[in-house]
Formats: structure tokens, sequence, C-alpha cells
């Protein structure tokens, strides 16, 4: 594999994708480079009859091709199989990030077209690419390998980070173009993603229905639709309609807490915390004051709120 | 039995030093063709990694610790001064909310292969004319492995020695035949989580059903011994008050009143590290979809407590409804749930005394007037 060797590109089997994950199969800089620098890093290719299958340089092959390079200089290989996908794989791996779908790609084809045991993909596979050996992990990227190469497109070209791409593993297949809908027009933080993620499958599993039937429904779908809202506040309703939905009790108890709260008239400076979930037996009160005089009024204030009647109907709520 | 029993070991690791233990020596002539590997330690067999043999590998040890310990209870939540021994942990069965998939290091079935060490132990915590409640149900179902474990076998005769000994056996298996092999006695409580039927199918993998439980209890309280029964954990499936209701109606129509020592309620409790495993498990269980939940004080998501309440009042209530007597108790709740339910503190409930005084004297179990 050491000699270079001169190839035409017709000798290339371009459609064979045997050991091809590169996402996307396009780079504007890599192009500009060799454009600029010529070919200087040369593929590697397998002999496959008359033809070569490429195992490593697809994307500077299809510049090549798109320049109207006819011949190129490459080595040739004849590893086995598997050898050389994980040739492809070790020298990608060493010499950029490989992005989320390029990780799943290759998961699939370890699993599927070279049949490694996932135990091995798990222990030796994950940590290359800085994930922790967990059967989570792998869980998750062997479905990321299902999206569409539209549904892929629609979340590189918006720039969603990986740690949120791989919570669309959670939602359904045929929920996937309305979770990257979320993901890319109303631009929830990851944390927020995956608990929006839980709420509806609590809410599809517990309702019995499915979760077209729920993004189908006027005051959800109107969501999406509204004109007016910021891509926050619409993430911001979505995540308040599913939680009322979710926590009917809650919800109501919160709001007649918070309607009582409201005729304190409390400064916004000082706040009366109940404790979480309405569990213990103490509020805490947090204040904030910038200087003595504003100490003093505040604190004159707290001693009103003690005489209130409305307090005890709040410490009621314990 | 062995030979119909589901959960016969596939592999021995014995520690050293618990090889001559007169239990170990039990455990490997019951199985003498089963592979077996005599460790040093049990970290390495740790250290060896063998997960894959999961549920279906026993390690016997020779365990060092104190083999009686405190019920631990939870922060901010009534302590029922409940004593526990692990004399096995690990269990066999799949139920979705098990806090042993957290809790456990591996899978694998432990056993306390120096059990004259828990004897020992168990002649200490007892004080003169004071009763003590044990369980060994805490890490591991106390009767799932009797039928080849014979653990009940070795520690009934010894109970004799410690009279101000409550034991409790509990499970949700119907594993009674070892039992009823020994003089029944109400010093002995053979304790069942019960839960709806349509809970045990698709939650409680591998349990005896809840009709199997109650006849098995029925038997072991015509033997003469004690029976308890855990609502532990109640969840809150649709239509959840009739099929609570249906199951103390099925407890009340099979077992006298005055052969049940207590009656324990508890909601699912879950910590987010096991919610984490039961998301990522068992997808397609409904238990997190159920009721509404909030974090506790301990760090445990439960229900909100409104439900708690509810839920609480509605078993109690169809309890109540065919005895006043029987000890009912909630299993790590608060003082404000205690009240809300019971309207009362247990310090102030006398049916309660055995359970949460430490300072009672033993009178048999309660019967009904």
């Amino acid at each position: 594999m050491n000699i270079l060797n001169k190839i035409r590109l017709t000798e290339i089997d371009f459609q064979d994708k045997t050991y091809i994950f590169s996402y996307p199969a396009s780079n504007a800089q890599l192009e500009r480079t060799i454009k600029e620098f010529g070919f200087i890093s040369p593929p590697v290719l397998k002999k496959k009859g008359a033809s070569y299958r490429i195992v490593s340089g697809y994307k500077r092959l299809l510049i090549a091709q798109k320049a109207g390079i006819k011949e190129i200089n490459a080595f040739i290989t004849d590893i086995d199989d598997y050898k050389a996908f994980k040739f492809s794989v070790l020298e990608n791996t060493a010499h950029r990030a490989l992005n989320i779908f390029e990780i799943s790609s290759i998961i699939h084809k370890l699993l599927n077209e070279f049949k490694i045991l996932k135990s091995d993909i798990i222990a030796n596979y994950l940590p290359l690419w800085g994930y922790q050996a967990y059967d989570k992990i792998f869980k998750q990227l062997v479905i990321l390998a299902n999206l569409s190469l539209g549904q892929r497109d629609a979340l590189f070209n918006a720039q969603i980070e990986s740690e949120k791409s791989i919570i669309l593993s959670e939602f359904p297949e045929d929920i996937w173009d309305v979770a990257i809908t979320i993901l890319i027009d109303m631009k929830p933080g990851a944390n927020k993603f995956k608990h929006l993620s839980e709420t509806l499958r609590e809410i599809v599993q517990r309702e019995k229905i499915t979760y077209k039937q729920l993004f189908s429904e006027p005051n959800i779908k109107d969501i999406f639709l509204d004109p007016v809202r910021t891509s926050s506040q619409k993430f911001e309703l979505l995540r308040k309609k599913l939680n009322e939905r979710r926590n009917p009790v809650i919800t109501i108890v919160e709001e007649e807490y918070h309607k009582k709260y409201a005729q304190l008239q409390l400064d916004k400076k000082i706040k009366l915390i109940h404790p979480p979930g309405f569990e213990g037996k103490e509020f805490k009160v947090e204040l904030n004051f910038k200087d003595k005089n504003q100490l003093h009024k505040y604190a004159v204030d707290l001693l009103n709120i003690a005489e209130n009647p409305i307090l005890d109907e709040l410490l009621n709520f314990l | 039995m062995k030979t119909q029993y589901p959960y016969n070991p596939n592999r021995l690791v014995i520690e050293e030093s618990a090889l001559n233990a007169a239990f170990t020596q039990k455990i490997l002539s019951a199985f003498p063709d089963v592979p077996k590997q005599i460790v040093g330690q049990v970290n390495e067999i740790k250290k060896s990694g063998h997960s894959q043999y999961k549920k279906k590998e026993f390690i016997i040890t020779d365990y060092k610790g104190d083999m009686i310990k405190t019920c631990p209870g939870c922060v901010g939540t009534v302590n029922c001064n409940y004593l526990v021994a692990n004399i096995v942990q690990g269990c066999p069965f799949g139920c979705t909310y098990c806090f042993l998939q957290d809790y456990m290091n591996s899978g694998s079935i432990v056993i306390c292969g120096n059990l004259e060490k828990f004897f020992e132990q168990l002649t200490q915590v007892q004080r003169n004319g004071f009763l003590v409640r044990l369980g060994t149900g805490e890490l591991a179902d106390s009767l799932a492995f009797d039928p080849i474990l014979g653990l009940t076998d070795e520690i009934i005769p010894h109970l004799k020695n410690v009279p101000n000994v409550i034991m409790e056996f509990k499970t949700k298996s119907n594993y009674v035949e070892n039992l009823l092999k020994h003089d029944g006695s109400e010093q002995i409580v053979i304790g069942w989580s019960v839960n709806p039927q349509i809970i045990i199918n698709h939650d409680e993998r591998g349990t005896a059903s809840l009709d199997e439980r109650i006849e098995a209890a029925r038997k072991a309280a015509n033997h003469g011994y004690s029976v308890a029964f855990h609502f532990d954990p109640i969840i809150m499936i649709n239509d959840w008050e009739s099929h609570y209701i249906d199951v103390v109606n099925k407890i009340f129509a099979a077992i006298p009143a005055y052969k049940i020592a207590w009656i324990s309620m508890g909601v699912l409790r879950i910590t987010p590290s096991l919610k984490s495993i039961i998301q990522e498990r068992y997808q397609n269980s409904k238990l997190l979809a159920y009721g509404e939940f909030t974090m506790s004080q301990d760090g445990k998501f439960r229900y909100f407590r409104p439900l708690r309440v509810k839920l609480y009042r509605t078993i109690l209530n169809a309890i109540r409804s065919y005895s006043t007597k029987v000890p009912v108790y909630c299993c790590m709740e608060t003082d404000q749930v205690w009240q809300e339910v019971f309207n009362a503190q247990p310090s102030e409930q006398s049916e309660l005394s055995l359970i949460f005084d430490r300072n009672t004297v033993y009178a048999g179990s309660c019967q009904e007037s």
C-alpha cells in the first residue's frame, strides 16, 4: 500500500459506498484547497473486479471528478473489507471531528454490513468519538442512522448541535419531521428538548393516542403556525400546554397559588418561595436590596405581609 | 422442585473464606453440576467482570460487615424502626420499578455463606421484653430463592431462641412449601407485596399472580403464620380506585383479619437515575406516564402530595371497611402525609405501637373485636 499508483477516475466506482460514510459529501473548503494545491493526500482504493472501490478520500475524489481531473495518484490496498472500513474510520477520525450523522452511519455499517458485535462497537468504537461506552448511546446512534437525507440536511444546515440531534432517537420516527421543526424553528436547549420528548411520550402513553394525533390538535398545531410569537415564545407555549396536559392537578394547584400570591401585591424584589412540589413545611423568603433604606422598606413590607390574611391562605397550600 | 424452578444458577462463584461455611456447603451440594469458581475476595469477582451471567450467577461471600442494619428510610419521612438483614442481595424477578437496578453493581445474586454470623447478630438485636421487627426483603425477595437455597429452613429454627424478634419474609412469589414444613408461628410474618393484576402483568415480570400470592398467604395463615401485605409501590394507573379496592377485597375474602400482622402502603418512588434506567430498559412501560410527579425532599420523584393522600385514603378506607384493628401504615412518607391520611401521627395510633414503638411488649397479633 506504500506505492502510489496512477489511477484514471473512470476506473473508480463512485456508486460503491461500502466504505463510505462521509456526510455531507461536499466540502467547499476542501475544494478550494485542492484547486489551489492539488492532491496532497492521496486517496486509498481497493481493487474490485475491473474497477476500484474508494476506501478513503471520497470527498477529494468527488471534487476531482467535478473539476474534470482525469487521473490521480492513489494508494491501492488489498486488506479485507472490514479492515479497509476500519482503516477509513480510524483515518478520518484522526484527521477531523466526525459529525453525528457520520458516526451513526459507521455504527449502522459495522453492525449490519460487517456484522461486528454490539459489545465490540460499544467498547472499541464509541470512545474513539468521545462517547462513553454505554449501551444507551449505542442505541441512540443506531436509531439516528434511519434519518433520511432530507432530515440530515435540515439538521446539518441549521447547525443543530449533536447533543440535541441525538435526542431525536427518543421520538418515534414518524414524528421526526415535527421534532426537527421544533429543533430548528423553536431552538430549545438540549435539556428542555429532552424534557419535551419525555412529556410527549407520557401523554401519548397515558391517553392512548399517537404523536401525530396530538400534534394535529388545533391548540398545538396553532403554536407552530403562529406568525407573531418568537421562536422561544413558541417553544415555551408548547411546553406550557403540554405540561398542563401532563400534570393537570399540579397545574390547577399552582395556578390557584399564583392567583393568591398575586393578591399579596409583593414588591418584585421580595419573593415568597413555596417548597418544591408543595412538599414540606417551610416557605423561603428571598429578597434583594441595595441599601439600608431599601432593606428597611422591605422589612416593613414583610411585617405587613405577616399580618395579611392572604398569607394564611398561601400557607394552607402546604 | 429444582427441575421446574426457573431460577437455578448456571455458575457459582465462592469467596474462599466462605467455602467451609455450612450454608455454602449446602448450596454447593445442591448444585453439583454447576460450574464453580473459587476466588480470594469478592472484589476479584467484580474485577473479572462476569456481568453476562447476571441473574444466573450466584456469588457466595464471607460477609464482613453488619448483617443486620436499621432500615435506612428516607430523608424527611417517618421511620418505622424496621431492621433489615441482607443475607441475599439480588432478585430473579424483573420489576420495572425495582431500585436494585440502580443500586446493585452487578446483576449477580450475592449470598452470604457465613450465616452463623447472622445468627450471632440476631441474638444481639433482641432487647429483653421488647419487640424488634426484622425482614430479609430489602435487597432481595425473601422467598424467591427459597426452593433452592432453603434459607427459611435455616432461619426459622433459630427464631425460637429470639422470641422478641418478629421476622418478616417479604415476597412477590408463592414459594411457601418450605415454610409449611415448619410449625407456623405468629412470630414469623410472611409479607406479600400486592398490586392489581394489570400492574403485575406489565411491570412485575416473573412474579406470582395476585391470586397465587393471596392463595399462598391463605396457606401460610392457615398454617399458623402471621401474614402481611404491602401495597407498594402503589401505581396510579387509569381507574386505580377500583383496581386497588379489588385487591383489598380479594385479600379480606381469603384471609381473616386477625391473621394479618400489618398492611403497609407506599407509592411509587423513583430516583432520577432509576428514571433514566426505566426509560431506557422499558420503553413500552407506562409506569412513568401515570400520575403526576414532584421531587421530594429525599431526592426521589413521588406523586404530587394531594394525589398520594387520595391514593392512601382510598386504600385505607377499603381496608377499614373490613377491619378497624389491622395495623396500617405508610412506608417512607412524611408526617404531613400521615396526618392527612390518618388524621394522626403514628405515635398517636395505638394499633401501630407494635410497628412504631420499639418499647412495645409483645402480646401476640391483634385480634378483631
